[in-house]
């Protein structure tokens, strides 16, 4: 049906209930509160200026990036949950509504007259699509309130508060629009493009005279109004600052891999005494800024394995302390948050990606580890892992003449009798020292010889690459370390590193950058992925095979985004015994030893290890693979711990492509 | 001059010796210095501590001191060096003294400084280095305050001579008992009375890991050769874990550190946290049904079978023997 509009009656009033001198109150009310509202945003602003200056990104490709995945796209609120659903209605309903009642702010008295005709009809049915959503929205987050009470939301009665008045504006805003369209005594066919105001008009207001509505409507839209007046004072004293500091720090978190951390330089040890973050305001302005950016969603608590696995750690409680602290005016950071709370840390970075407003978790802890660090908090086995790196350039304290004890009868070149290799083996502390961990090392150079890669490892002149001082605290033993081995990998003019080490080749690859290290660095799984791809190893299994499963090592997955290869080189597309894990890929949970938590002591009940044990052997699994010398220490010590684990064999993926190369060799010969 | 008061620790009506070296650091201070013990019935033992060049031994003698619970014990402290105007309070690094000196420190508001290793002098003031990041570094610290409460690691200084003529005077603290603190209870005492060797000074040690499965069979195997061999027991994290044994057997990264000249590991895989506690062991045995166990890597001497076979044809053996 095509309707010949007229364009000049298709529109509405604006103002028309409103006397003059009511809408100088209503720009005055709402004036105000918007003055507010920036008073109040320049007061946080404030507080940000108060840390070390910068911290900022700056590419502004970046920016728009960001802005349009995180801010607009919300990547990181989506996944199937009632809590991302209603946010979506929330966040759409809110966006679509503010900015139609900025247009409408603009049409009314702007120099461009635009709110008539089919631009009218169209604005009206979208309003009430979106105020409909908006609402819905609203009852959700409270049907979620009410009766999931997801423990890691949080709750306290401002958000039946903040709720409410989102719901009351909502409702308010229907109501208005019911009673206009019935004092107007608008024409049918335009009154059904604002759909719901004219279904509420038609099944309640009937036989209401013009002059009641009139005044109804008068009544309802001050409500209305002092709602919004209301809403914008809430705003940056509710979970609603979000919608303008999520952006700001979208914006703002500097762009660099999620496996890096920020070197501390001497300079700035010296110029400001400190080694770290020990007051507030020793964090940078865009850490201070991020705090204000949580709106305590609770996503990186559900994720934390030290919390889920009762250790005295929410990354989600350090940021809602550190902002406590800084709405207070700062002051010592170690006041608010207890030193085993920063130790607890795996630094596993599952909170990092989970955080919808992109607030770096880990840096805060690293930066609070490393002020510890100064002032010698940390005390027992990794102090002593630490001591040891400096003594003996490993954290196991064994003398580094030994590196080479695990290639005993297999006649590993080395960077002296092979100097034209293409590839460094860097065999990793945990492969050359731990004894179970070295039959990883024999069995990755045992495929490399058999796949006839041009190989050599560097034997003693290898130190370790100080990962773990640098995840501990201890940045400048992480130094030294990473300068003794850039020095030694540019003097064996080095190019192409593979190792079995995840911690390793993160190191190697993000972080020996920043102390002039260029190399291209491969896990050993890509490696070996690459290999049978080739045709020059195989991973064909022989016959009869046990169930099996993989546990992703977190700086390999996650933080480094090797999924595929892992699988590749155990076959699992292949194999329909192949089983994941619930939490897999990069995904996946913590086996309980990043961040340095390796050397510490844990009582059984709060053992990370055992939960991610527990996960993988409930998949009936009895080949549990993985990818690293550490997750294979944890996971052994905790499928051994685990009822229904106890025949449960604990594998590094090149030892199992190890045992299909001499099963397949034995079925040719 | 400034008076130090030294805290003097007793174990059953006997003086703990390691006590005493705290006096070393008292006569490096300078100054006169005093002897405090505190107990019920401690007239012989004050007699014994007369010959320490200390100007006197205070005694805080009463049956509620018979137990050393905290709350009182820090009060009386706390009392005796008010009274006495001590300038410092010292004590050597123990279980005892956690558990009292911070809370004296705390009454008198005093800063504390512990494990003590040796006095230095910074600017003309008292200075004192201590180890911090568990050793791996030495700070010297001074302190604030006219009043300040120390405790010596007692491995760090001399063991005093007992030597000086005249003998001190023996002075009694008066003390009202009932109107100590009594936040405290003491219950009971339980000691693990052992005639078996201290695991880290022990030159033969037993350990037993997870396959051992109850406490019973770990003291039957590997207490039973521990005893034949007149060694320790240890025991790996699993093995405490699962109540096998008590936490202060417990051998590795997280547990005891020890280095005996034959070291002999049944049931133990090797997990690299436990081979951190026994790498400097001079012969390291090991007995495990998995041949493909790491221990053997580390291991002098490997047997592959059930212990449950061996240990006891190997207990019998030695007996024999």
């Amino acid at each position: 049906m095509m309707i010949a509009l007229d364009v000049n009656s298709t529109t509405r009033e604006v103002f028309g209930n409103i006397a003059p001198w009511m809408r100088v109150v209503f720009f005055v009310m709402i004036g105000a509160s918007m003055g507010v509202l920036a008073w109040q945003v320049l007061a946080h602003f404030r507080q940000w200026r108060k840390g070390r200056p910068g911290g900022f990104e700056k590419d502004w490709r970046v920016w728009l990036q960001r802005l349009t995945v995180y801010a607009l796209a919300q990547k990181r609120v989506h996944k199937k949950s009632l809590g991302a659903l209603l946010h979506l209605l929330l966040f759409s309903g809110f966006l679509v509504l503010a900015i139609g009642t900025t247009l409408l702010g603009i049409a009314y008295d702007g120099p461009y007259y635009f709110h008539h005709g089919w631009y009218y009809l169209i604005y009206e049915l979208t309003m009430d699509v979106f105020g409909v959503a908006f609402c819905l929205g609203c009852l959700l987050a409270m049907y979620r309130r009410a009766f999931q009470r997801p423990k890691s939301l949080g709750h306290n009665w401002r958000d039946w508060w903040l709720l409410s008045t989102l719901l009351g504006l909502g409702i308010t805003g229907f109501a208005v629009e019911a009673l206009r369209l019935h004092y107007t005594q608008v024409q049918p066919w335009m009154a059904h493009w604002s759909t719901v105001g004219w279904l509420i008009d038609t099944t309640m207001l009937r036989g209401i005279d013009v002059g009641t509505a009139k005044t109804m409507h008068l009544v309802t839209w001050w409500v209305h109004t002092i709602m919004v007046a209301g809403f914008f004072i809430a705003i940056p004293v509710s979970r609603f600052l979000h919608v303008i500091t999520g952006p700001i720090n979208i914006v703002a978190r500097p762009e660099r891999p999620m496996g890096q951390l920020v070197p501390l330089t001497m300079e700035e040890v010296e110029q400001t005494g400190r080694t770290g973050v020990h007051e507030l305001v020793d964090f940078n302005q865009q850490q201070l800024l991020s705090l204000d950016a949580c709106m305590e969603c609770g996503r990186c608590e559900d994720a934390c394995p030290a919390f889920a696995s009762g250790k005295p750690l929410s990354p989600k409680a350090v940021v809602v302390d550190l902002r406590r602290l800084m709405s207070l005016g700062g002051g010592d950071v170690h006041a608010t948050i207890r030193d085993e709370t920063l130790w607890a840390c795996t630094m596993c970075q599952a909170c990092v990606q989970e955080c919808p407003v992109l607030i770096g978790h880990v840096d805060l802890i690293s930066d609070m580890r490393r002020d510890l660090i100064g002032e010698g908090k940390l005390s027992g086995p990794p102090a002593k892992a630490l001591q040891q790196i400096g003594n003996q350039q490993n954290p196991y304290g064994r003398p580094n003449a030994d590196r080479l004890a695990w290639a005993e009868g297999l006649d590993v070149p080395t960077v002296e009798s092979n100097p034209n290799f293409e590839y460094l083996f860097w065999v990793g502390c945990a492969a050359s020292f731990d004894p179970r961990a070295q039959k990883v090392a024999r069995a990755t150079a045992q495929l490399l010889k058999k796949a006839g890669v041009n190989f050599a490892v560097l034997g003693k002149e290898e130190t370790c690459t100080g990962d773990p001082a640098r995840r501990i605290g201890d940045e400048f033993l992480f130094q030294e370390r990473a300068q003794a081995n850039v020095e030694t990998l540019g003097r064996r003019k080095v190019k192409k590193i593979v190792t079995p080490c995840p911690h390793c080749h993160n190191t190697l690859k993000n972080e020996y950058p920043q102390f002039g290290g260029q190399y291209e660095v491969q896990h050993h799984s890509a490696l070996l992925a690459e290999l049978i791809e080739s045709g020059r190893l195989t991973n064909a299994a022989d016959g009869s095979k046990d169930p099996i499963t993989l546990h992703d090592p977190c700086y390999l997955a996650r933080v480094n985004g090797e999924v595929d290869a892992t699988r590749a080189v155990i076959g699992a597309a292949q194999d329909e015994q192949f089983r994941e894990m619930p939490r897999c890929g990069k995904k996946t949970f913590c086996c309980g030893a990043g961040g340095g938590r390796m050397w510490f002591d844990e009582p059984p009940a709060e053992r990370v290890s055992n939960l991610r044990a527990q996960e993988a052997v409930a998949t009936g699994a009895q080949t549990l693979a993985t990818a690293c010398p550490f997750c294979l220490n944890m996971m052994s010590a905790g499928v051994a711990d685990t009822a229904g684990g106890e025949n449960v064999k604990v594998l590094d993926i090149a030892e199992l492509l190890l045992s299909r190369q001499t099963s397949a060799r034995t079925q040719t010969e | 001059m400034a008076e130090t008061l030294v805290l003097i620790e007793l174990d059953r009506q006997q003086v703990k010796r390691p006590s005493l070296h705290a006096i070393a650091l008292a006569r490096e201070l300078g100054g006169e210095y005093a002897l405090l013990i505190l107990g019920s019935g401690l007239d012989e033992i004050a007699a014994s501590l007369v010959a320490y060049g200390a100007s006197a031994v205070v005694v805080a003698d009463d049956p509620a001191l018979a137990e050393p619970l905290a709350d009182r014990y820090a009060s009386v402290v706390a009392d005796v060096a008010r009274q006495r105007n001590v300038k410092t309070l010292l004590g050597t690094s123990s279980t005892f003294s956690k558990d009292i000196l911070p809370r004296v420190a705390a009454l008198l508001d005093a800063p504390m400084v512990t494990d003590v290793l040796a006095l230095e002098k910074v600017d003309g003031a008292n200075a004192y280095r201590r180890p911090i990041n568990a050793g791996s570094m030495l700070a010297t610290v001074k302190v604030d305050g006219d009043l300040r409460v120390l405790t010596a690691r007692a491995t760090a200084f001399e063991a005093p001579t007992a030597d000086a003529a005249p003998p001190c005077p023996v002075e009694s603290f008066k003390l009202d008992g009932a109107g100590l603190p009594d936040g405290m209870q003491f219950i009971s005492r339980e000691e693990r009375i052992s005639d078996r060797p201290d695991l880290t000074e022990a030159r033969v040690v037993v350990s037993g890991g997870r396959p051992l499965k109850d406490p019973e069979t770990f003291e039957r195997l590997i207490g039973g050769l521990a005893d034949a061999l007149g060694g320790a027991v240890g025991a790996t994290r699993a093995a405490v874990d699962a109540g096998m044994a008590p936490n202060d057997y417990q051998v590795g990264q997280t547990g005891k550190v020890v280095a005996p000249e034959l070291y002999i590991a049944i049931g133990i895989s090797g997990a690299i946290q436990h081979l951190a506690g026994i790498k400097d062991s001079r012969i390291i045995v090991a007995i495990n049904k998995d041949p493909d166990a790491p221990i053997f890597q580390m291991a002098t001497y490997g047997l592959v079978g059930d212990l449950h076979q061996i240990v006891p044809q190997l207990i019998e053996a030695i007996r024999q023997g």
